[in-house]
């Protein structure tokens, strides 16, 4: 679970150029000025390459809370 | 470097994705659906200006048949005029295009038509690259094709963020962006090759001329079209220099008798086959062809020599040529660094021009007064206006010729116009004949008159007449030109550059008022001042 966490906070870092992410439970697409449409997709990119997995077409308009993609992520390595 | 791209419809290339960041490189993403939105905005200056066209972003294939056929063409065509309009600006131009359409739900029976249009789009493109040498095009499909569409293209992308492309493909774009950025000012003129293992297989001083492999079946046949790349590039104006260890005769023999040889003896510009080191003789020849290191190619298929010359001769590329050498014919053909756009009558010659170089200064070294062996070889110049006929030319003396050169104004096409048709600016291009031939056009000066003062504004000469004085006759044309108009200094814009210190010895041997030894200028000489050697020219005009 932990790792996870960790992975997503470095793809957060790299997609919106931030050296310290403290607490990620609570973010969602909105929470930095930066995380418009376009990085939520660059981010969902990101953790596809980071995570090797793929998100289909539907994961897209339903996982714009970190808590659900972790979720998702969870669900699809198998842990 | 400041990149802007341009992009065909709504199609997105994510421009926040990290993978369009790279030290130095600024890149900017326009309107989007506007491939010409730069046009509008004069006030930005860019130093690339790409753009990537999907074709199927402007072409429903589900729309295409025959019918419409024309009215696509027309329509695409027009693109490439508007790309050929807004090229006449300073910077560099890239054009990227595709006709893959990931959805592919069109009917497939169409596809004859879609190659249809593709032909008719690329006649298109070559006509434009005849014309304009600051736009580059390349099809993105054959980029995309060597890792395969499945892996560049994404239709869930398309589907959720319009972007055609996965992240692979974004990748292997914005790599070729900056490949392409990079390369701008790599222009090479002369590829250095090897003989054994090189042009042939084979020892040739072991096997005997007519026994290394060569040939049209087998592995001789891979040499065989490697020579037909080489032969190609020659056409296109690239010189051809042997750099080999071996004897002289065997390589002699093998050119003159071999009739598998594609290239021949007349196609070697220069050949230093011998038993010296490689970086020495590469060296002779860039004092002997009056070239700089820097515009080399040096193929070898020995690794030991090619270690060699990049450790000793820092500015000359060094290929590595892939292991398997049914790759190489592809990997010459595929190299593009070499200058092959606006082939001139002088590029299709060039070989030759330089032979007589080489004869022109073995002679002259054998004569003990130069200006009287001047006076013997019936020297002839002539000054020409600038015309559609030679304008390709004059863009190539402005852009190509790095050493004599006054102040390395790089001018377009439409510059150079421009200023032909400036009442205060006078423009000629110089073609010069002697015994050892016609050497074509070889020099362009420009004069300009501003605020009562008449300036040397452009003077570039091609080094293969060098040793000749041309530059001390045209520096009397301009001299008289400005005397005639009763003034009594002529100005010279000189412009430091790598390689003009020339010009400046020039400048400075006709008592031009150089102070710095070391820097760009504006500087004056007398029209009083009389000329040296022009004698050479006296009875010829």
């Amino acid at each position: 679970m932990k790792k996870i966490d960790d992975k997503l906070k470095e793809c957060l870092k790299i997609i919106f150029k931030k050296k310290n992410i403290k607490k990620i439970n609570n973010l969602k697409i909105g929470s930095f000025k930066a995380w418009d449409s376009l990085n939520h997709f660059n981010l969902l990119l990101q953790i596809e390459k980071d995570f090797k997995i793929r998100f289909n077409t539907n994961d897209f308009s339903t996982l714009t809370a970190i808590k659900d993609i972790s979720k998702k992520i969870r669900k699809k390595i198998g842990k | 470097m400041s990149i802007s791209i341009n992009l065909s419809s709504t199609s997105s290339l994510l421009p926040e994705n990290s993978l369009w960041e790279k030290e130095n490189f600024n890149v900017n993403f326009e309107d989007y659906g506007n491939l010409f939105s730069i046009s509008k905005s004069t006030n930005k200056k860019f130093d690339y200006e790409v753009k990537v066209i999907f074709v199927a972003d402007l072409i429903d294939y589900n729309d295409l048949d025959i019918k419409k056929l024309s009215f696509y063409k027309k329509k695409l065509s027009k693109i490439i005029d508007m790309i050929e309009l807004q090229s006449n600006k300073n910077h560099k131009n890239i054009v990227y295009y595709s006709f893959y359409d990931q959805n592919e739900f069109y009917d497939k029976s169409d596809d004859i038509i879609l190659l249809d249009l593709k032909i008719s789009f690329e006649k298109d493109i070559n006509r434009l690259l005849k014309k304009k040498n600051n736009v580059k095009i390349i099809c993105l499909d054959k980029i995309f094709s060597k890792l395969g569409f499945e892996k560049n293209f994404d239709l869930r992308n398309y589907y959720v963020m319009k972007s055609r492309l996965s992240l692979n493909g974004i990748k292997n774009l914005s790599n070729s962006i900056f490949l392409e950025a990079i390369k701008k000012d790599v222009r090479k003129k002369v590829l250095l090759l090897d003989c054994d293992n090189t042009l042939w297989g084979g020892v040739v001083g072991e096997e005997g001329y007519n026994k290394v492999l060569l040939g049209d079946e087998g592995i001789g046949l891979i040499y065989k079209n490697f020579q037909k790349v080489i032969k190609k590039l020659l056409k296109n104006g690239i010189l051809i220099a042997l750099v080999s260890k071996n004897n002289e005769s065997d390589v002699r023999e093998i050119l003159k008798k071999n009739k598998n040889m594609v290239i021949k003896e007349n196609d070697i510009a220069a050949m230093k086959v011998n038993w010296i080191e490689k970086s020495k003789n590469i060296l002779e020849l860039s004092k002997e062809l009056n070239l700089g290191t820097d515009s080399f190619v040096f193929w070898d298929d020995n690794p030991i020599e090619r270690k060699k010359v990049k450790l000793r001769i820092k500015n000359v590329t060094v290929v590595d040529p892939k292991k398997n050498i049914e790759e190489w014919p592809k990997q010459l053909a595929n190299l593009d660094i070499f200058e092959t756009k606006n082939v001139t009558k002088e590029d299709k010659i060039k070989t030759h021009l330089y032979k007589i170089r080489e004869d022109f200064q073995n002679n002259k070294k054998k004569y003990n007064d130069e200006i009287q062996y001047l006076k013997s070889i019936n020297i002839k110049v002539k000054t020409h206006e600038i015309d559609s006929n030679n304008i390709v030319r004059a863009e190539q003396l402005c852009n190509k010729t790095n050493q004599f050169n006054l102040n390395l104004k790089r001018l377009n096409q439409n510059e150079i116009l421009r200023l032909k048709k400036n009442k205060n600016y006078d423009l000629k291009m110089l073609s010069l004949k002697d015994d050892y031939g016609d050497h074509g056009l070889v020099a362009i000066y420009g004069i300009y008159f501003n605020k009562d003062k008449f300036y040397i504004d452009l003077f570039a000469m091609s080094c293969r007449v060098l040793g000749r004085y041309l530059e001390n006759w045209i520096l009397n044309q301009i001299k008289n030109y400005v005397r005639n108009k009763k003034k009594d200094l002529v100005f010279a814009k000189f412009k430091k550059g790598p390689r003009n210190n020339i010009f400046k010895q020039f400048l400075i041997d006709n008592r031009f008022n150089i102070k710095d030894k070391n820097g760009s200028g504006i500087y004056k000489m007398e029209t009083s001042n009389k000329i040296e050697y022009l004698e050479i020219y006296e009875k010829n005009r």
